[in-house]
Order: C-alpha cells, then structure tokens, then sequence
C-alpha cells in the first residue's frame, strides 16, 4: 500500500548473493562474505500502570565484507537495491585498496565450507501472542511487587526480537539460520522511612513464550523486591579488603569481565590482554573450570552459527586453573595459531564482527553450599548483578551486586547496600577457595565492545579471599 | 550527502504527515534521518579494517483519540504500512489526552557541517590515523598503539507534524581516538583518549602524543596502601564518568515528578556546593553532538540544572511535560529512528568561579589522587545516587605534588555528597559528546586500595 504519495527508493528485484560475492572476486577479492539480516521485533513498556512505548517494527540490511590485497574493505546498508549492492562493492574495495600492502597482510584461519539451514523455532512464537497477553504479563509483574508497601514505581518491559540471518562466502559456505530472543523486566523503587532503593531484575533467552513459563517473571519480580524491602536502610559496606561469597550469578558476571573478555583473542593480538602469552599456564586455582558456550538451549546468548560462519561451540577458557583457549574468529585464530570456534558476532548488519563471548560458565566444584561460607570469621555475601567493567590490559575489574549480606562466623547475617567488588583478574583467580556445587543460568544481559551484543553468564557459589570491597571508609 | 539533504527529508516527512491525517490521525509527526560513516580502526600498531556504513529511516508518531502510536520504516514505500501500524498501536494505548507539540522556529546555532567531512574521503581518514599512530610511537616508543582510530560521519534528519513543526538539519562528524598498552602482559598499563567535532581541524598529532605521555606517566604503579578519606582530583573524562550520568538521571522530570531519583523531591533546595553550575546547554559555541531543535522539533535551550548549588529544573519532553502537567523544557532526544523520542540531555556542562590550572588544583591537595577515568561508573545506583567504582588510571598526590602512578583504588560515594563535597574546578574543560566538563577537585571522598 502506497497511498498514492510516498515512493520507495528499492526496485523489486533481488539481488543474488552468489553474483555479489563473484563480482568481488573479479574486483580483487581473495574472499568475500555477504550476511543479509532481518529482525523483527516487538517491544512494550509500562510506566506505573500507563503504557508508554509499544513498538512493532523490522529492518533489514545487509554487510559485504572483502579482503582485497590482504586488507579488510567493509560495507553496510539498509538500502537493498541492486544499486545500493554495487556502490557497497565498490566501496568496500575501494576502502580495502586504501590500505593494503601497509602491513602484514590478513590471514584467515581455515573453516571448513558450511551449507545449513537452521531455525531454533520457539515453542510458542511470541508473534502469536497478542499484546494484551504480553501486558497482562507485565501487569502481573507490577502487582505483585506493589502488595509490598514500601514500593513506590515500577516500570515492566517486554521485548521479543525474531532474526533472520543468510551468510555466504567466497569459501562456499552458504547458511541460513533464525532464532528468537524473548525478554520480560522490572525495575521497581522502594522508600521507606527517608530510605530510597532502586532495583532490576529481568527474565527471558533465546526462545519464545515458553521461557516465561520455565521461570515465572513475577515470582523473580516478588523475591527481588522482598530483598529490595529488606535492606532499606541497610549500612554501606565497609570499605576495604575481605573474604567474598558472589552466588551464580555474580560468579557468571566475575567469569565473562574478568576472564572472557581477556580471553578475547582480539585483544590478546593488540597487546590489550592480561592473558597474553599465557595459554597453558595456570591462572587460578585447581578445580577452577571457565568455559563459553554459545549451544546452552534456551540461553539468552546462544547462537547456532557466528558471523564468520562458524558453528557455535563450547569454548574451554579455563580448565582446572590453567588457561587453555581464547575466544577465535578466523582473522585472529590465524594470528594465534588456533582454530576459529564460533565467536565472531556482530551487534547487526551495520557492524562487523568482533570477537564476542555469548554464555560464559564458571563450572561448580565439590562445596555443598552451605560450606562455602564456613569459616568466614567477617565477609560479605553479595548476589545478584548490576553490571561490571573490566581493563583487559591490567586485568582490573569492577562489578556491583544487587544484593549483599554481611557474613559474621560463617552466617549469611544483616544486609550491606550498594557493594561493589574489584581486584586484578590473575590476582583473584588464585584467591578462589571454594566453588559450591549447583550451578545457576545468570539473568540474561548485554554485553558491550563498542557494539551490543546478548549474552549470559552463570556459576556456582564462589569463595575468594582477599577481594576488595567498595564501601564507606567510615 | 550535503546540506540539502536535511531538506528533502523534510518533503518525504511532510507527505507522511498529510498521509496519516488522511488515514485517520487526529495529529501525526514524522521524523526521517538517513547517515553515512567511515571508520578506520588502529589494531596493533597498524590500521587494520576500514568500513562504511548508510542507513535511512523514519518514524511515525501519531495521535488517534488522545491516544498515542508510533511505528518506524526504513523504507519510505513502507510509511504508510507504518501508519497503519501506528494507527493500531494507538488503539492499544491508554488515552491520556496528549496533543503533539506546536511548530516553532529552531535556535541559531554555528554551522556544523563540513563539506570536507562528508567527502568521506578513506585517504584522508587513513591520513589521520596514521598521525596519530606515528606521534604515540614517537612519543613513547614501547608502548602499543592497541586499538582506536578515526571515525567520519555525514548525516540529515527532518521534522514535520501536522501542528506547524517543520526543521530539518545535517551535520558532520569527526572522531578521534587511540588506546595505549604498556607493559608485559600481567604488569601492563593502557590509557584511551579521544576527541571529537564537528569540523576538520582536530589534531591527531596531538591526540596520539598526548595518550602516549599519559601511558607513559602510569608506568610502573606502586601499590595505593590507602584506606580512609582522601581529596581525589578527577579529570575530565572521570567527572562524565561518574558524575554526568547521575545528574542526567537525577533530573529526568518523569522519574523525578514520580519520586524515582534522589532529587526528586529537592526542586529549589541546594543539592551542590554554592560555587557549582549545572546546565543542559545545547547551546554552547563548544558543543558537540547537538542539534537546533530537539526530537520533537522545538528549538534547544540552555536549560540550568543546578546553580550557585540550587537544584533549578528538571527536563522534560511534551510528553513527560504533559503527564506532570509542566511545560516541555525541549529536551526531547532521538535515540535513532526506531524509538521514540524520550527526555533526555543534549549537552551538559560544569562550571565554577575562578577555574585554575590543574597544577594549581594538584598545590591544593596535601594527600590525595588524581584519577584519569574510572570503571564501572554505569552500575551506578540511578535511583538513590550511590556509586562504588574503581579508578586504574590513578596517581597519588602528596605535599601539593603528583608523586606517582599507583594500583587501582576504589571510589564509593553518592552524587548529593559529591557535590557537596566539591573544592574547585580546572580551567581547561574538555570537549566531550554530549558534555563539556572541567577537571573537579573534591574533598575527603571515600577510597579504598
């Protein structure tokens, strides 16, 4: 429908991608990969009870990269017009030609050809689920939060994305895959007696419908603001160095700042990485296990291929406290002399791929939980995460808990508000003194390289010594 | 892309506009941005990727009944599928009696387009790069010129609405950066910096020389051994970090009107030292990154936030203004085409009396820090104002001199304290997208090491 006025800028044709990747053969190219990407996604937001954002919408684009002479030309638009192709191919060339011949020139590292079609179909497509549904989850959110009396505002959130991914290559791979991604979240503020608290909580993966039925959203809503109540009031933690216990979730957040990101092999290349130079040392203590594994089902950072091409996989980082891999695309599993295992990922079309983690796992040890605190004559026991950061080069990193407790005699004891955790990566990992034995799935997040990638993380309970706490001095 | 550009879009706006009362909107605005970028990106001493990206989109935004729908399309054939979808999703909505903004002219503000940006000439892009990857090495040959690069952009975006909007704009955009490692792997040290305009004209000889001495000068860090209260001196790049996100949060009018922020209910109280100034200033000859009317096309102004220590506004978009019965304080932003415009700030700036130089700043603090950026600053508590970063980029100060660069230190505190807290502000504010901020001294904040 046109209504007569507006003309679009596409002809009809389309454009076939076996013809882009040859003309940039004859162009110069040693190798060539074409992703064409359509997402369609749905999103609302209600704030205290109004709805405030309701959004449908899709876009499709598509990114042409070219390694010409040894150096890497890269294009992307959301115009698919056979025109808009072949100024993308030009472009890319040309940018690719303004830079070979400068230095050493790109090596890939073998992947073996790939032809699939594969599609994660949710169990319940959350595109046949009617808004009012949606809401109606949202709304349940809200009300259980507000029978507590100190909550004041809640916004709830809903958003399920669906993409569509086709990757060819001058190699021969030719893949087509899909799968969907569903979240449901809360944010609620809590006063009380001149005392003010802000807390998130979110629930969803990869998948439909359905994974609001595996964990309930208002149930996880309810228990994050029963700890939100709780700790109204609660003091700052004390500022210093003492004995930590984080629960799976923080554990999974220490694992993909602290290790995965220096296990990026991008970053191991440029000298940004405190684990450069050190696969097959020890890094932590015996029984330490980190891994990335973008086959998790239903983990909100899996993926059946990457954008390179490669399957996903299970990526040992950590074995038993010695570092045993990095995170490879082929661009940087050929500087490093390894195998390219499916972690190149790319926000969208408008962005190349990086290497990126997707779930990243700490494995439990041998600790029943409750003996993982024992022993800790004064500690914090901090749960849940509000995000961390990490200096890769150094190996400093940051992150915030939720939800923290004081442990006095090796008892989880009164809340602590707003701790923060820090300390130097290959530092901590020797400071580790127990893993519990069950291991939880983290609350699906996004990670952030300059892009905005979904991910997960998880652990068991972890036990480290020495860790310094943010806190009042005083 | 040139100037132009900004108009035509406008033509397409305006026909979505007639389209959607044709199909049935009481009131309908449209906003269309189309872009193109080069980016040149520095990986291990060496340029290691170039690549360009356009893209073009638009939005709908309508008002059916008092209620509100919006939808987006990215390709102008797909408008009218997107009012239709606009006109659903306003079914949807609560009616709350919203009419969209009136139409009025947008503010002067200093060209910001450059026609040798928008050329996106790649040689000259790689030219650049290539500054600033000579000047670090020259400038402390050990260490690693890890990543950075040189970012060019070229976009036009429209307004129009069925109640007399009609603006539209094209800018450019010229970004620099450079990150430095030194050191062995275990031991290393890495400072990023950046620059960025809107015209030709940065320096990246400057850019990379001065990331390289600063990398140079965190060399060799001794343990901090210092728990307590300290006078920390933040640079610029720390001062957005931890103190602009918080301010920005603090003063959104709908979280605040909802009692959602620490501020929230201090509106004419003082919330700051009295020798601070807080504005949301667009309009600054030196900002980067803004436009001449907002996302709802009302022309920018300088909105104060907070002065002589005085908590003075809040922001708001229509919508947000609406809701809480307060005028729009033309502080709508776009975050792309495919969202709505929300409040927002466009350029926050931090300004004291009698500003002096840093070394004047460093002779004030007996036993102290200096920090040159923080991690960790985005999980900050949004709602009650309370931070617990760590600094890694930080030096120790003592007798009135930096002695030395030291292992991180933790920071903890909360945004009304630091405030308060505040001692003085450098003469020499740094240009930042989005924010224009002076380094900041402030007295007996918390630390940890």
């Amino acid at each position: 429908m046109t209504d007569g006025v507006i003309r679009g800028r596409r002809a009809p044709a389309a454009v076939e991608l076996e013809t882009v990747l040859r003309r940039a053969q004859q162009a110069g190219a040693s190798f060539a990969d074409v992703r064409v990407e359509t997402v369609e996604e749905n999103r609302l937001r209600i704030e205290d009870g109004d709805l405030r954002g309701l959004v449908a919408g899709a876009e499709t684009g598509f990114a042409l990269r070219v390694l010409v002479d040894g150096a890497w030309g890269f294009a992307a638009s959301n115009d698919l017009s056979p025109a808009s192709w072949r100024s993308a191919l030009e472009q890319a060339v040309r940018l690719a030609k303004a830079t070979a011949g400068r230095s050493e020139p790109v090596r890939l590292a073998d992947a073996p050809p790939v032809r699939a079609r594969v599609t994660w179909r949710p169990k319940i497509d959350p595109q046949d689920v009617a808004v009012e549904e949606k809401r109606s989850l949202l709304r349940g959110m809200e009300k259980a939060v507000r029978e507590l009396e100190a909550i004041r505002n809640v916004t709830t959130g809903y958003a399920d994305a669906t993409v569509r991914k086709q990757y060819l290559s001058t190699d021969g791979s030719d893949i087509e895959w899909g799968l969907t991604r569903s979240v449901a979240q809360i944010h609620f503020t809590a006063r009380s007696g001149g005392h003010l608290a802000g807390r998130s909580t979110r629930v969803g993966g990869t998948g439909g419908w359905e994974l609001f039925a595996l964990e309930d959203p208002v149930a996880k809503a309810l228990e994050a603001a029963q700890a939100t109540v709780r700790a109204l009031g609660a003091p700052a933690a004390k500022g210093g160095r003492t004995t930590v216990v984080v629960d799976g979730e923080l554990a999974g957040v220490f694992a993909h700042e602290a290790v995965g990101h220096a296990a990026e092999s991008d970053l191991v290349a440029a000298g940004e990485s405190c684990f450069r130079g050190r696969l097959g040392e020890r890094v932590g203590v015996e029984g330490l296990t980190i891994h990335d594994d973008s086959t998790i089902q239903g983990a909100f950072g899996s993926f059946p291929f990457d954008d390179n091409g490669v399957a996903g996989s299970d990526k040992p980082l950590v074995r038993d406290g010695v570092l045993v891999g990095y995170l490879c695309d082929r661009e940087h599993a050929a500087t490093q002399g390894m195998e390219p295992n499916g972690a190149a990922r790319a926000q969208d079309f408008r962005h190349r791929p990086l290497v990126r983690m997707s779930n990243t796992m700490i494995e439990p040890g041998d600790h029943a939980e409750e003996e993982v605190f024992d022993g800790i004559r004064d500690g914090v026991f901090c749960k849940g995460s509000r995000g961390g950061q990490v200096d890769t080069a150094r190996g400093t990193y940051l992150f915030n808990a939720q939800e923290a407790y004081r442990i006095v005699d090796g008892e989880v004891r009164e809340p602590l508000r707003d701790v923060s955790l820090t300390g130097e990566v290959l530092h901590t990992l020797h400071n580790i003194e127990a893993l519990g034995d069950v291991q939880r799935l983290g609350d699906p997040g996004y990670c952030g390289k300059g892009q905005w990638v979904p991910v997960c993380d998880g652990g068991p309970l972890v036990r480290i010594r020495d860790c310094l706490v943010g806190g009042a001095a005083e | 892309m040139s100037p132009e550009d900004g108009g035509r879009l406008l033509g397409v706006c305006e026909r979505i506009v007639e389209a959607a009362l044709r199909r049935g909107a009481d009131q309908a605005e449209a906003y269309m941005e189309q872009g193109a970028e080069l980016e040149v990106d520095i990986e291990k001493d060496r340029v290691a990727f170039t690549g360009t990206g356009q893209s073009r989109g638009g939005s709908v935004r309508l008002v059916k009944d008092g209620r509100v729908g919006f939808a987006y399309f990215t390709d102008d054939a797909e408008a009218v599928a997107a009012i239709d979808r606009a006109l659903r999703n306003a079914r949807l909505a609560d009616a709350k009696d919203y009419a969209l903004p009136p139409g009025r002219p947008p503010a002067a503000m200093r060209d910001r387009f450059d026609p040798g940006l928008a050329a996106l000439d790649v040689d000259a892009a790689v030219a650049a790069a290539d500054r600033i990857l000579a000047a670090a090495k020259e400038a402390c040959p050990d260490a690693t010129v890890a990543g950075g690069g040189v970012g060019l952009g070229v976009g036009a975006e429209a307004i129009a609405s069925s109640e007399g909007v009609a603006c539209h704009d094209a800018s450019t955009h010229f970004d620099l950066s450079a990150s430095l490692v030194l050191g062995e792997s275990g031991a290393a040290v890495a400072h990023w910096d950046h620059v960025s305009g809107h015209h030709l004209g940065l320096d990246p000889d400057r850019l990379g020389r001065d990331t390289a001495e600063t990398v140079a000068r965190l060399a060799g860090p001794v343990p901090a051994d210092a728990t307590g209260r300290f006078d920390v001196l933040f640079l610029p790049d720390a001062v957005g970090e931890v103190l602009t996100d918080l301010v920005v949060h603090a003063v959104m009018g709908d979280d605040a009107m909802r009692g959602k922020t620490m501020w929230s209910e201090r509106l004419g109280e003082a919330v700051a030292d009295a020798r601070l100034t807080i504005r949301d200033d667009p309009l600054h000859p030196d900002a980067v990154g803004v436009a001449p009317f907002d996302g709802e096309g009302a022309p920018v102004q300088r909105v104060p936030i907070v002065e002589g220590g005085v908590l003075r506004s809040f922001l708001f978009d229509s919508w947000d203004g609406h809701e809480h019965g307060r005028p729009s304080t033309h502080s709508a932003v776009r975050n792309g085409f495919k969202n709505r415009p929300e409040t927002g700030s466009q350029h926050i700036t931090v300004a004291a009396p009698s500003p002096r130089p840093l070394g004047r700043l460093v002779a004030d603090v007996d036993d102290g820090f200096l920090v040159g950026s923080v991690l960790g600053a985005h999980t900050a508590n949004v709602t009650t104002g309370e931070f617990s970063v760590t600094a890694p980029n930080v030096w120790r100060i003592r007798r009135g001199e930096v002695v030395g660069p030291v292992s991180e230190i933790a920071l903890a505190g909360d945004l009304t304290s630091l405030l308060q807290r505040f001692e003085a502000a450098g003469d020499a504010p740094k240009r930042l997208h989005g924010a224009l901020l002076p380094p900041m001294l402030f007295r007996g904040l918390d630390v940890a090491s």
